[in-house]
């Protein structure tokens, strides 16, 4: 199983993966609600597990997003009749980008429906663009969890050039989770099973300060390389991550400042 | 002594405009094809006008780039970059025809192509881009950006003292709204970002969706036109530079997904899948490594 685990956060909610690709499920009285599977191999692995749990059928399968890294392997699911949903901006991009191991949506929602199973209700959420345009945020009902995805990694700075990264909506989003009161616990799709709300702290302030450090060096009219190879945030030195992205993640700011991107 | 120091200012002054000119290739040398030495020393320099048709110039100063068009009612102007730019932007254009800009056309989205319109707002420019571009413009205010008085779905044509300027659009690329501009009679396409001549594409390939990116340029190569003129670099380019651009995204794209299939990890791929036959082009080194770690992070997100 490639220490893909199983991890119990609530009754009838699970994640399920490894440092490298996170997942959740909820598990009703009469049927599944699998999230992400992920690639091929991830979603036998995760089939399995569910199994091991309960002998309910898949009977829905919601993506976070659009990026093929969360969204391959679905087959599996679609043998057993799942139906897939996902946010109404992500089909576009399946489109544009088209990969065999991707299963379309048969469904799709603009964000504040329901998923409702014997027993559970997943809620969908929509904070607008922040990584790429079609992020559904996930909490099922009466549960203190978010299923967050790649909005964070819980205490670790994740890839300094922020792929499909809007590093402004980004913060914007992460306030905005911030100010709900109704959770205390979230999973990212990808490191550690969960994090606390201090995650996702960590994360915007990260992006706050690191914006605050960037700005005012673009302002002089100094290069992004020069930029990066100086750029220090003492705050996160001990974070996950740091040494390794820091730079890559100055670079990505100047140019947000220079392109607007 | 002060003759002798003058005389000694004068000689280095000469020796330094001597290699710069010398550094700046001619309108036949950039119109060979590639691969082509005269791209690869272009270095930024100042402010210049260039005239590559009849009506048609393109004004820049090496780090950014766009094209006006001068008809018989007025000039069709394109991406005023930053007030900066579009001040001296505004000054060439008089010193080339009296008549006032009426148009401004963004190719897209993009604050490094698009801020500084404001000039040309005031004496009455119309601004166009193509539809997909409001949303961003919306996401992201800049208080230096002029906001579209008219946009478009597909392509569009703008007509204006008998000549034409085409909008094509390719889709998604380098984000989603960028539009090829045509002027007549069509022999030089403007096309910033899709192709800057004789370099690598910047380190991260910002806002490049490297699929479509290749899609867009083979579109663009089954298209008959002779030069191109990019968003940034030289004044004007060979059309093959469009097919050494896309042969050189399709050697990356194939070179680190043979990597991946072989189960190399993500630092061994970082660090030693190289394109020896596109080393001759300007930025490699500084680039490979940060456009295979791109190319690799394509692979895994489809982004």
């Amino acid at each position: 199983m490639r220490n893909r685990v199983t991890t119990e956060l609530a009754p009838g909610l699970y994640t399920f993966g490894s440092f490298g690709a996170r997942s959740i499920f909820v598990v009703g009285d009469d049927a599944v609600i699998a999230t992400d599977p992920v690639s091929p191999a991830f979603a036998q692995d995760m089939r399995a597990a569910i199994r091991t749990i309960t002998d309910k059928p898949v009977k829905y399968v919601v993506y976070s997003h659009q990026h093929w890294d969360h969204v391959s392997g679905g087959k599996v699911f679609k043998d057993e009749g799942a139906t897939f949903i996902s946010h109404e901006n992500c089909v576009a991009h399946f489109k544009a980008d088209p990969n065999p191991d991707v299963v379309m949506p048969d469904r799709t929602v603009k964000g504040g429906e329901t998923v409702k199973i014997k027993g559970k209700t997943l809620k969908l959420m929509y904070f607008g663009r922040n990584h790429g345009d079609c992020m559904l945020v996930m909490q099922l009902q009466g549960s203190d969890v978010l299923y967050v995805n790649d909005l964070v990694t819980p205490y670790s700075l994740g890839l300094g050039f922020m792929p499909d990264y809007n590093p402004k909506e980004w913060v914007r989003t992460l306030r905005e989770i911030e100010a709900r009161p109704d959770w205390q616990r979230m999973v990212g799709g990808h490191g550690i099973p969960f994090g606390a709300r201090d995650a996702v702290t960590q994360r915007r302030k990260f992006l706050e300060q690191l914006m605050a450090a960037v700005r005012p060096e673009f302002d002089k009219g100094r290069s992004a390389d020069d930029i990066a190879a100086t750029i220090e945030l003492p705050e996160f030195k001990d974070v996950r991550g740091y040494k390794e992205q820091i730079a890559r993640a100055a670079e990505r700011i100047y140019h947000y400042y220079e392109m607007g991107w | 002594m002060v003759t002798v120091r003058a005389l000694c200012v004068a000689a280095v002054l000469a020796l330094f405009s001597g290699a710069v000119a010398a550094q700046t290739p001619s309108l036949e040398e950039l119109k060979k094809p590639a691969p082509n030495p005269a791209w690869n020393k272009f270095g930024v320099r100042g402010y210049e006008t260039v005239e590559l048709a009849p009506g048609l110039y393109t004004f820049g100063n090496g780090g950014a780039r766009n094209i006006f068009l001068v008809t018989s009612d007025g000039v069709i102007a394109t991406d005023p970059v930053s007030p900066a730019f579009a001040k001296e932007m505004r000054a060439a254009i008089r010193k080339v025809t009296n008549q006032p800009v009426k148009y401004v056309v963004y190719s897209h989205q993009h604050w490094d192509h698009v801020l500084g319109g404001k000039i040309f707002k005031d004496e009455g420019a119309v601004f166009i881009s193509h539809e997909k571009c409001v949303e961003h413009f919306k996401d992201l205010p800049n208080a230096d950006l002029v906001m579209p008085d008219f946009t478009f779905s597909n392509n569009y044509r703008l007509t204006l003292g008998g000549r034409t300027l085409d909008m094509l659009y390719f889709g998604k690329n380098h984000g989603d709204c960028l539009v090829v501009m045509r002027p007549d009679p069509g022999r030089i396409f403007f096309m910033p970002d899709l192709v800057t001549a004789g370099g690598l594409v910047g380190g991260t390939m910002n806002d490049y969706s490297l699929h479509n990116m290749v899609r867009t340029l083979k579109e663009l190569e089954a298209m008959d036109f002779d030069y191109l003129v990019g968003g940034h670099g030289v004044p004007l380019a060979h059309k093959s530079a469009v097919n050494e651009r896309r042969r050189y995204l399709e050697a990356l794209m194939a070179a680190v997904k043979e990597a991946l299939d072989q189960g190399k990890s993500f630092d061994e791929i970082h660090k030693s899948v190289r394109l020896k036959e596109f080393d001759y082009m300007r930025n490699y080194k500084e680039f490979i490594e940060r456009n295979v770690y791109r190319t690799r992070v394509y692979w895994e997100m489809g982004w």
